[in-house]
């Protein structure tokens, strides 16, 4: 790569806070108590944390993207937190159950010719098959029919199966956050550990590793797993852990160990090498936290790729999920209702935006804490 | 520039060498991947025996990695389980270049069109055009591929009745036609390619004219000859009619492939141009007295492009999984198709193949890349 893919990492100092913990140690010289230096230490740290989130925040808020992102982030995470309740209080798990749940609705409908209106109305030889032989145009018969349109049963109506559409979007959501999560913690880990150790041992380490993140940049993640899916039973988590692996060994490598090289040149590193700290506890304590703030920016993005990739490799049947909102426009679709489009929009609409909006916001989520981490693109 | 290309070049033979080593212990750590033939009742059992002696798996397994590797070189890459008995090379060498197609069109048109819309989008910044167009792009950016492309089908397959919904080819027009899909195919390709030189020359061409009017009339006039001598040389060969009908299948996932990318450039180009916007030279050029026009287009634009073309390799990972999915989608054999196919079939030597196959496309296409980001960049032109 001649230039990172995103151009923040020349930038100096990601946080605002810097080295957490070297003005603190040398200002205990008097050799008061091991205990309340501790203490001191992290009631210290504590206020220099709250004071840089204040402040960040405050940067974070000006940036309206930023908080429309989190905004719609937060709503998805409520409906997940809010299924397992409605499921044990407000709602039957024989009718609501994502999975297995089935609730043919009670619907009154006129016997027409040609349907115009689903939902209200059923054709002629149907209505002569399934209920009265004599029955006439304009007629009207009690039935039940799935997917049924929204109702106050069901906001969103049901699926082809007759499941409630806005149960299985809940527990899509909660897919979809544990999937991110996985892959967002696996890539904040990986990439952390691989670009601080990089920059600061450099020699036959750096080359390695960025050989290494060469390779898993080549490496499209989706086609990756796809592959995978052929020889193992993909689930939930090791989807997660293999997104997270790459990229996090990745292009996130990359883009953080030309952070820590910023980092491991600054005059504190000498301080805290001088002062005897060994290689690793350098990198531990000095280089990892001061490349964190960068790591989580490019989390989000990895959580928006992760949300996208996840929702396909469902949609093929590729991963052993219980329900997704990938499984939720498969059914649809072979059941042959995405194509009709507006007229069944409760099928068309509720997963297939989900998904875009969770990724959208993410991605949004990530541009605002941009311009918190990045001071280069403050003053726009 | 030479030694750097050819040390890039190195360089991407040993990621390739990397790919296909790490594929194939990822293959290995899961067993004896012939397991699936034996339930396959299709699949006579000496068949299995015969794909156990070629691949060499009751050899231990530093010499099944080297019959691995050898028969790599010389394109053997076994016989598929799911479409016993046809060997994984023949099926590569059969659908590599349409997706390599769909692939090159889509990535052209939409790094073109999203360069262009991305430098007037940042001239116009603080607008509400600029938010329109940038939350546009963001949209395209991550919407869900899959959902899309069903949009796409329903909206153009169904409610305009423009393009079919799914497919490569209509067979009754085919059936007992003198031509195979694929030789077609490949002519297609082929003049395709020649039509974007031929575009790209004519817009180096236009680009000398001196007065900003010639420049348009030459640019958009040579265009429309270019394009007026593909469609005549076209509709001259016997092959016209089935060269449309390709074609006509492949409108709508070639549209859908560009849309989604285009997204990303347009977005890409708009941050470089408005970080380039900051630098001292725009000013000079401006206290120079140089319409804006020119400031946008020949100060900050072309400052811009090198970022955004180090950058596409990112959005070249996007244009590949949109490949396989609107493949998937549209039903259209390309090489995604047949991963995803092979994938859910569990035929594990087309997966294999499959996969160093997207590899290699991505391989030569970042190579490609590379040798354009050192005509561009002066820095490395030496």
């Amino acid at each position: 790569m001649t230039t990172s893919p995103q151009r923040t990492a020349t930038t100096t100092g990601a946080g605002a806070e810097g080295p957490p913990g070297t003005p603190q140690d040398g200002s205990d010289p008097s050799g008061r108590g091991l205990a309340t230096g501790r203490r001191a230490r992290l009631a210290n740290r504590i206020r220099v944390l709250r004071a840089s989130f204040r402040e960040n925040w405050a940067l974070f808020k000006r940036n309206r993207i930023g908080v429309v992102g989190l905004v719609v982030i937060a709503i998805f995470a409520i409906m997940a937190l809010l299924h397992p309740i409605l499921m044990d209080t407000v709602w039957d798990p024989e009718r609501y159950h994502p999975v297995v749940g089935y609730s043919a609705q009670e619907v009154e409908l006129t016997v027409v010719e040609e349907i115009e209106n689903p939902g209200q109305e059923i054709d002629l030889q149907r209505a002569q098959l399934r209920h009265d032989p004599t029955i006439q145009v304009g007629d009207t018969v009690e039935d039940t029919i799935q997917p049924a349109p929204p109702s106050l049963d069901h906001p969103l109506g049901t699926d082809p199966l007759g499941r409630d559409v806005l149960s299985q979007l809940m527990l899509g959501a909660q897919t979809a956050f544990g999937m991110g999560a996985v892959a967002a913690l696996t890539t904040v880990i990986v990439a952390t550990f691989i670009g601080s150790v990089a920059a600061y041992f450099r020699g036959w380490v750096d080359t390695v590793s960025m050989r290494s993140a060469d390779f898993f940049l080549l490496l499209p993640p989706i086609p990756f797993l796809i592959f995978l899916s052929a020889i193992y039973d993909l689930n939930m988590v090791t989807l997660g852990l293999v997104f997270g692996l790459v990229s996090g060994a990745g292009s996130t490598a990359i883009v953080l160990k030309s952070q820590a090289l910023t980092v491991a040149v600054k005059p504190f590193i000498d301080s805290a090498r001088v002062a005897g700290a060994s290689g690793m506890q350098v990198v531990l304590r000095h280089v990892i936290p001061n490349v964190l703030p960068l790591t989580f920016l490019y989390m989000m993005f990895t959580v928006s790729g992760a949300i996208s990739a996840e929702a396909i490799l469902s949609t093929f049947g590729l991963i052993d999920l219980p329900m997704s909102w990938g499984i939720m426009i498969q059914t649809a679709n072979d059941a042959g209702y995405i194509l009709r489009g507006v007229e069944y929009w409760w099928l068309l609409f509720p997963a297939g935006l989900a998904v875009t909006f969770l990724a959208f916001a993410f991605y949004l989520f990530g541009r605002g804490m941009d311009e918190v981490v990045n001071p280069r693109l403050r003053q726009r | 520039m030479a030694k750097r290309l050819l040390s890039r070049l190195g360089q991407l033979v040993f990621v390739l060498w990397l790919l296909v080593t790490v594929m194939f212990f990822v293959v290995n750590l899961a067993g004896d991947p012939t397991q699936q033939m034996a339930m396959d009742p299709n699949i006579p059992p000496e068949a299995r025996e015969l794909q156990i002696q070629r691949l060499g798996l009751d050899q231990p397994m530093h010499i099944q990695y080297w019959t691995y590797l050898t028969g790599l070189l010389q394109g053997d890459m076994g016989v598929s389980f799911h479409l016993y008995p046809r060997e994984v090379s023949d099926i590569i060498v059969e659908r590599l270049p349409r997706t390599f197609g769909l692939l090159l069109v889509a990535t052209v048109v939409s790094i073109v069109a999203g360069f262009a819309v991305g430098k007037r989008v940042a001239w116009l910044r603080g607008t509400r055009r600029e938010h329109g167009a940038t939350i546009v792009a963001v949209f395209l950016l991550t919407v869900f591929p899959v959902w899309a492309a069903l949009v796409m089908i329903w909206i153009f397959a169904f409610e305009l009745d423009w393009f079919p919904s799914r497919g490569f080819i209509t067979t009754a027009l085919w059936r007992g036609g003198p031509y195979a899909a694929n030789e077609v195919f490949i002519a297609l390709l082929l003049s395709i390619t020649a039509l974007l030189i031929a575009a790209f020359a004519v817009f180096l061409l236009s680009r000398r004219f001196d007065a900003p009017w010639m420049r348009t009339v030459g640019g958009i006039g040579g265009l429309a000859a270019v394009v007026a001598v593909f469609l005549l040389g076209w509709s001259a060969t016997p092959m016209a009619e089935y060269a449309a009908n390709i074609a006509y299948h492949t409108v709508l996932p070639t549209l859908t492939l560009t849309l989604l990318s285009f997204g990303g450039t347009m977005l890409l180009t708009r941050t470089a141009m408005m970080e380039t916007m900051q630098e001292d030279f725009v000013l000079t050029a401006r206290a120079k007295g140089l319409s804006e026009r020119a400031v946008r287009d020949k100060h900050v634009a072309r400052t811009a492009l090198n970022p955004v073309v180090a950058s596409f390799l990112i959005s070249l990972v996007t244009v590949i999984t949109g490949s396989i999915v609107f493949e998937q989608v549209f039903s259209w054999p390309g090489m995604g198709l047949t991963l995803l196919n092979a994938a859910t079939e569990g035929d594990v030597p087309l997966a294999i193949g499959g996969i160093i196959s997207l590899g290699f496309l991505f391989m030569i296409v970042h190579f490609l890349l590379d040798l354009v980001y050192s005509a561009l960049d002066p820095r490395l032109r030496t």
